[in-house]
């Protein structure tokens, strides 16, 4: 008699609540362990930044939908540490989003973060932005709303440069997928000015890109077929300077150039798999 | 009441005077421009180019020195009005002061205040496409 074992795939709603109930129970026993070694800074630390930035974007491209953004815009930042939670986020800037994390293992020269936080733009049928028209080429399909990543970060300095490794997945958001995030950032410090080149790279699974630029069933039409991405990669080149006009006010430029692998522009959505964005502004650091 | 008032009024002009006097008597002699360094984060070298210029009372030998280090930076003979541009650069707030040769006396001081913008420099600088 031939006894046949089958092993059921875990649903990914079992794997979230693994994930999440990992990363807790990794914390609790981190933060544990290292309460002796390391005294926490019980001070609230909080920075606020307002200010107005001039923003070039071209996004990679959905079809018929625009694509390029250029405005001045408000840029509302704010930093706040207590003991080893941080909160970061960013408007306006090309680096935009937000990032809140707690710091499990602090070292010299490396450390490890437990981070949560958004990787992907959503779209709509409209498109990236809000707007009145609508685009045909997208009617019917669904809202791709921005991932809320939950994950590890490892950081290591070394030299002039600063390296992070992410493992994050999208414990929070629709797409039940994962991203892998590796990136280089060297510090030129010239003067007064600070130059930031930062190189990097995105790995996502198949179920991460799949949810913003995959086509159901549901969403298939005779002129969009149904289409399943692929494991995909994206790489990235940016290049900040900031330079201290005045006691309180910073002045920033920065480029970026972005592109996702080839076969992206396979998806009857995708237009053009690569993007740009240009900044410049001023700021008032409270 | 009255009198309370131009008591008052007298107290006030008298601070200010002093307040003034106070703070025009080394500018008169030493001044130094600018007077403050502001760098992005704390620990980082600020640098910028400070413009003294010295009106000594007497025509005589003077030099510019650090005020910590006694360290000199340009002296000057026979002469009461001069011009030193500095190549500043420092992590912290460094003081100047002007001394006489002949009296061996600190005629006047200031002080290149080092500033920075940033209160928290980031840990960690996690970057984002968009």
């Amino acid at each position: 008699m031939q006894v046949r074992m089958t092993i059921k795939p875990i649903n990914t709603k079992t794997m979230k609540k693994i994930t999440i109930l990992l990363l807790c129970c990794f914390c609790f026993f981190s933060s544990y362990s290292q309460a002796d070694e390391h005294l926490e800074d019980d001070e609230l630390l909080w920075q606020f930044s307002l200010g107005t930035f001039w923003v070039d974007s071209t996004m990679a491209q959905l079809v018929g939908a625009e694509s390029h953004f250029s405005a001045p815009g408000l840029l509302i930042d704010a930093k706040i540490e207590y003991k080893n939670f941080y909160l970061n986020t960013h408007s306006g800037d090309f680096y935009g989003g937000s990032d809140l994390g707690y710091q499990l293992i602090i070292e010299n020269d490396w450390g490890v973060d437990v981070i949560m936080g958004s990787y992907q733009q959503p779209f709509n049928e409209n498109g990236y932005y809000d707007r009145d028209e609508e685009v045909h080429e997208l009617k019917g399909i669904k809202e791709r709303e921005a991932d809320l990543s939950l994950g590890f970060a490892y950081y290591l300095s070394h030299g002039k440069f600063q390296t992070v490794a992410e493992l994050v997945f999208d414990a929070f958001g629709e797409s039940d997928g994962w991203l892998f995030h590796l990136d280089t950032t060297r510090n030129f410090e010239l003067r007064n000015w600070d130059v930031w080149l930062n190189i990097g790279a995105n790995y996502y699974s198949s179920a991460f890109i799949d949810y913003y630029y995959g086509i159901d069933a549901d969403e298939a039409t005779a002129f969009r077929p149904e289409y399943v991405v692929g494991n995909t990669s994206s790489f990235y080149v940016q290049l900040q300077a900031d330079y201290p006009i005045a006691q309180s006010w910073v002045f920033s430029a920065g480029a970026s150039g972005f592109a996702y692998s080839s076969h992206i522009v396979e998806s009857p959505i995708v237009h053009s798999r690569d993007a740009r964005v240009v900044f410049m502004g001023v700021k008032y650091v409270f | 009441m009255y009198f309370r008032a131009i008591s008052l009024c007298s107290l006030l002009m008298t601070s200010v005077s002093y307040a003034q006097t106070k703070d025009e008597g080394p500018t008169e002699i030493l001044n130094a421009m600018p007077s403050k360094c502001v760098a992005l984060n704390e620990g980082r070298t600020c640098y910028t180019d400070v413009k003294f210029a010295i009106t000594a009372p007497d025509i005589g030998d003077y030099c510019l020195r650090e005020s910590n280090s006694k360290k000199i930076l340009q002296c000057w003979a026979n002469t009461k009005a001069f011009v030193y541009t500095l190549n500043f650069g420092s992590t912290q707030s460094i003081s100047y002061e002007l001394i006489s040769k002949q009296k061996r006396d600190t005629l006047a001081v200031t002080t290149i205040e080092v500033n920075w913008v940033h209160k928290i420099k980031s840990k960690k600088r996690r970057w984002r496409i968009f």
